[in-house]
């Protein structure tokens, strides 16, 4: 018994050293990190002393917004709403010319010699951004909604054709080889082995992209290419904070609302299962189930 | 000997079987038909309702039959005659209106509308195994819902075409023309034949693509925007050409810097914005991101607050921030937008990394709880492990978003390139803007192919 309490005396092995690479990439990526900003910072006419009085600064036009002056709502929000058409339609024209593109850009879909083209193309008209776009466009077709529709369309057309064609070539290939097998013509062999696999995703995608249009919509004003945010762009140049602080809301408000909603639809697309929304509630109720019929 | 057991035969008629869920697939072509008969009804009415809801009856319960979804001759008369009525009663209440339609004007004329949606709903229903009769009440109230919208909005939607602008302005009571009738009816019909239909489906589609067509050409009448529009400004397209081109790269400088300088300064400044706003926002996105989430927050209260801060940033488009931060610390600055990118980062990274730590192995998380880990050391050592690569990855993603957002933050003055491309816009000077729009291009397009490659030996 007393053996037990003895302590047991082991000569410990030296503890290895923790090995050099880790500790060598994490100075590395700390420095790729700090050196960058440390550049960035320089450029930015700031002084401590300014960074310490930007929150009160801050603070001030922000308080100033409240309480909103709600007078003019019913302007705001008819013109939030023509931002949300805006945003809309140029969603409908992305879609559908993407659609077509992102078939043709899908390197398991088109030959190569189709493929890269359409690619080089689509990637050419995203490094516009929507504002340099409508910019550019403003000289041939004036300002006003149509040009902003044209712009955030085009722009749509290069992101929804790059990710259409990323989905279309994710695709399991098994289904349209048996259906090449079977004697299945091209169409058909897209139509019943692409298009269900791809289809939710597409769909998301273009609801996600319905999403950054209706902010993207909201900022198209300012250079005069319709929606709100003409407004708000005046009341903050002129100083009338109440009214910018109420333009802010409906903005907010909006855009929280289309982003559960298309959120709420994005996942039932994407996962197949009825939600327990009241909409799906309300569908199960209208049909009779399958085991509950009588024989 | 005893006797052999009883053989038990099952008899398996293929009827037993049950039929495949119908697919929206094919109902499309029915759901057209039907807004279809209501058109052409509305242009042979001669702007008489009821003769718009006989002849529309009698064309939609043909396209009913012909797919087989009604059987007895009684169904497709039960539907001429709602349609007739229905129809009749809608036009008339559509005539006790003022100069425009009115939200109780086209109430009433919706309510017509019940009719004709509930025969068509009881037609299907009584071809159907799979629906309740609930169903019936339903497709009638789809129909006057449409009804009602598509009356509030006729104007929207160019169902007042016939009518004349004047005429309503000056208050008149004008009579409906034919194609307001065809219009309107076409639409109502679409998405209420699409609401019935959809529910023999089951899957909310038919609906869903009725009534996106519908509002796109309402939205498209809205801003004014159609594709005969398109296509008779596309020779505009000339003029782009001759204004931007050739692209001017040197222009008289005030300031008397080198020329090269024009254009270059500013677009490293630009570089410079985006670099400390995604550097910045990142960093002060971590905390966010995993009090945002389920599996590493304190409790609900910090839960929902930093999901609400989290959404609320979001919601505010980058633009926006930085006209508030340029309002604020001063106009041309390039420190409001460098505040303005850390919004626009922080809110877009706390999204990502919290949708990723919503999806974390909670393995992990308990074993370190159990050796009596503090929350902090759980974070650390249990969760971040696992997101770090995420992490990283959307960090150059969001430097890629922030190069793009920050080249346009310049034209509400908060310093970069984009100030450069407003001080020429507003002087029309489009060979100028051109050179500006080359330089963001090429820049765009170079960050965002070192921004893959490295993402790609990341991930």
């Amino acid at each position: 018994m007393k053996s037990m309490a003895t302590p047991n005396v082991v000569d410990a092995p030296p503890r290895p050293e923790p090995p050099v690479g880790p500790r060598l990439i994490r100075w590395g990526v700390t420095l790729a990190i700090l050196i960058p900003f440390i550049w960035g910072t320089l450029g930015l006419e700031i002084s401590p002393g300014r960074i310490a009085r930007a929150p009160e600064l801050v603070w001030s036009i922000v308080s100033s917004m409240f309480p909103p002056d709600w007078s003019n709502t019913g302007r705001s929000i008819e013109k939030m709403l023509e931002s949300l058409y805006i945003a809309w339609v140029a969603t409908i024209i992305g879609a559908l010319f993407s659609f077509v593109l992102g078939f043709l850009a899908a390197t398991n879909m088109a030959p190569r010699w189709v493929a890269t083209p359409v690619r080089a193309t689509l990637s050419a008209i995203r490094a516009f951004p929507e504002l340099v776009l409508a910019i550019m466009l403003i000289p041939a077709f004036g300002l006003g909604p149509f040009t902003g529709t044209l712009a955030l369309g085009l722009h749509s057309i290069g992101t929804l054709g790059k990710l259409t064609s990323e989905v279309i070539e994710g695709i399991d290939e098994g289904p349209l080889e048996a259906m090449k097998a079977a004697g299945g013509t091209r169409l058909s062999t897209i139509r019943f082995g692409v298009l269900p696999q791809a289809m939710p995703n597409i769909l998301a995608y273009w609801l996600y992209r319905f999403e950054i249009n209706v902010r993207a919509s909201a900022v198209l004003g300012i250079i005069g290419a319709g929606g709100i945010g003409a407004d708000l762009f005046s009341f903050l140049k002129f100083r009338d904070f109440p009214q910018a602080g109420m333009t802010l809301i409906v903005v907010m408000v909006t855009v929280l609302f289309i982003d559960a909603v298309s959120g709420t639809v994005r996942r039932r697309i994407i996962t197949g299962e009825p939600g327990k929304g009241p909409v799906s509630r309300l569908l199960g109720l209208l049909r009779i189930s399958r085991t509950a019929q009588p024989a | 000997m005893t006797a052999p057991p009883e053989i038990t035969t099952f008899e398996i008629s293929p009827t037993d079987r049950p039929a495949p869920p119908p697919r929206s697939g094919p109902f499309f072509v029915v759901v057209l038909l039907i807004g279809l008969a209501f058109a052409v009804a509305g242009v042979v009415s001669g702007g008489i309702a009821v003769v718009w809801g006989l002849a529309s009856g009698v064309l939609a319960a043909a396209a009913l039959r012909w797919r087989g979804l009604t059987s007895l001759p009684g169904e497709s008369l039960a539907i001429v005659f709602a349609s007739a009525l229905g129809l009749g009663l809608s036009g008339w209440a559509l005539g006790q209106r003022g100069s425009s339609i009115e939200g109780t004007t086209a109430l009433l004329a919706a309510l017509g509308w019940l009719l004709p949606g509930a025969a068509i709903g009881f037609a299907v229903w009584r071809n159907s195994d799979r629906l309740r009769l609930t169903s019936v009440w339903v497709s009638a109230v789809g129909w006057a819902l449409a009804a009602f919208f598509v009356f509030l909005w006729a104007e929207g939607l160019g169902a007042t075409e016939g009518l004349s602008r004047t005429a309503i302005q000056a208050g008149e009571i004008v009579e409906l023309t034919p194609t307001f009738y065809a219009t309107s009816g076409f639409f109502v019909a679409l998405i209420g034949a699409g609401v019935t239909l959809s529910l023999l489906v089951g899957s909310p589609a038919l609906p869903a693509v009725a009534g996106s067509i519908t509002f796109t050409l309402f939205a498209a009448s809205q801003i004014g925007f159609s594709v005969i529009k398109v296509a008779s400004e596309a020779d505009k397209l000339n003029v782009l050409a001759q204004e931007f081109w050739p692209a001017e790269w040197k222009w008289a400088n005030l300031t008397g810097q080198p020329v090269a300088n024009q254009i270059v300064e500013p677009m490293v400044e630009t570089m410079q914005i985006a670099v400390v706003g995604a550097t910045v926002g990142c960093l002060v996105a971590l905390p966010i991101a995993f009090l945002a989430s389920k599996a590493t927050t304190f409790n609900a209260p910090t839960f929902w607050g930093s999901r609400l801060f989290m959404n609320v940033i979001r919601a505010i488009p980058d633009l926006f921030w930085a006209m508030i931060f340029v309002s604020a610390v001063g106009f041309g600055s390039p420190f409001a937008g460098a505040l303005a990118m850390i919004m626009f980062s922080l809110g877009i990274m706390a999204k990502l990394l919290s949708e990723t730590v919503d999806g974390v192995d909670p393995g992990p998380l308990e074993a370190s709880r159990a050796t009596g880990a503090v929350h902090s050391q759980v974070v650390q050592y249990s969760a971040m492990p696992q997101v770090l690569p995420h992490y990283v990855a959307y960090a150059l993603y969001i430097f890629e978003l922030n190069i793009r957002a920050s080249v346009v933050i310049g034209i509400v003055g908060a310093g970069g390139i984009g100030r450069l491309l407003d001080e020429q816009r507003v002087f029309f000077q489009w060979d100028r803007v051109m050179a500006i729009a080359i330089v963001i291009w090429v820049s765009v397009i170079v960050i965002e192919m070192v921004s893959v490659t490295v993402r790609r030996r990341l991930v």
